[in-house]
């Protein structure tokens, strides 16, 4: 299971989800279902993320048992 | 998987003129095919990761559904052709194969089954992906 502080990086950066899809080239509904562990990510895209927040791949998506 | 211009399950809607010339012929069969005009709904859709999981999680159950009704369909002619009417070789005489009703009745039966395995695969993918678009659709206004 993995979790996320998407949420919390797209307030700081005062992204909308739409507009965070639009970044990364995914749909909205994609962005939602990784805020609510319900998608687990590609590699390339949790790195596109991670790049939009200027952080890293684990500072955005934790695994948890 | 490379995001594409236009979906690629939205070319399937073409297919659904077919079901418009089984309307003009009058045959059900045919008329199946109309059920394809719904995949002209997907040309909007972004094809990007979350959708081609979703497009192979689809396919996986329709490809179940499949392999369990061809099982299915061949076991029951099996057992009909040889235990219920224990067939024999089909009789040929001057270019006419001579076929008693039951025999006749089993190649109707073979050739339905083919066409109706064929229209449940293609009803449970395309109801599989249209349910996945319901729960994100569903989920998204949960969020919101």
């Amino acid at each position: 299971m993995i979790k996320t502080k998407m949420k919390e990086y797209r307030a700081k950066y005062s992204l909308k989800q739409e507009e965070l899809a639009e970044l990364v080239g995914v749909r909205r509904e994609t962005i939602s279902s990784l805020e609510n562990g319900r998608y687990n990510p590609s590699l390339k895209l949790a790195m596109d993320i991670a790049q939009i927040f200027h952080t890293t791949v684990e500072e955005i998506f934790k695994f948890e048992d | 998987m490379k995001h594409l211009k236009h979906n690629p399950i939205s070319y399937f809607g073409w297919l659904g003129f077919i079901g418009v010339i089984g309307i003009y012929y009058v045959s059900p069969v045919l008329t199946v095919f109309l059920l394809f005009f719904f995949c002209f709904s997907y040309s909007n859709m972004k094809s990007d990761e979350l959708f081609w999981t979703n497009v192979r999680q689809a396919g996986f159950r329709a490809f179940v559904v499949n392999i369990v009704a061809n099982i299915i369909a061949i076991m029951y002619l099996f057992v009909r052709a040889t235990f219920i009417y224990k067939f024999d070789t089909v009789q040929s005489n001057a270019n006419v194969y001579l076929l008693s009703e039951q025999e006749y009745v089993q190649y109707l039966m073979c050739c339905s089954f083919f066409v109706i395995i064929t229209i449940i695969t293609l009803c449970t993918f395309f109801f599989t992906l249209m349910y996945f678009s319901h729960k994100e659709k569903k989920y998204l206004k949960e969020s919101e």
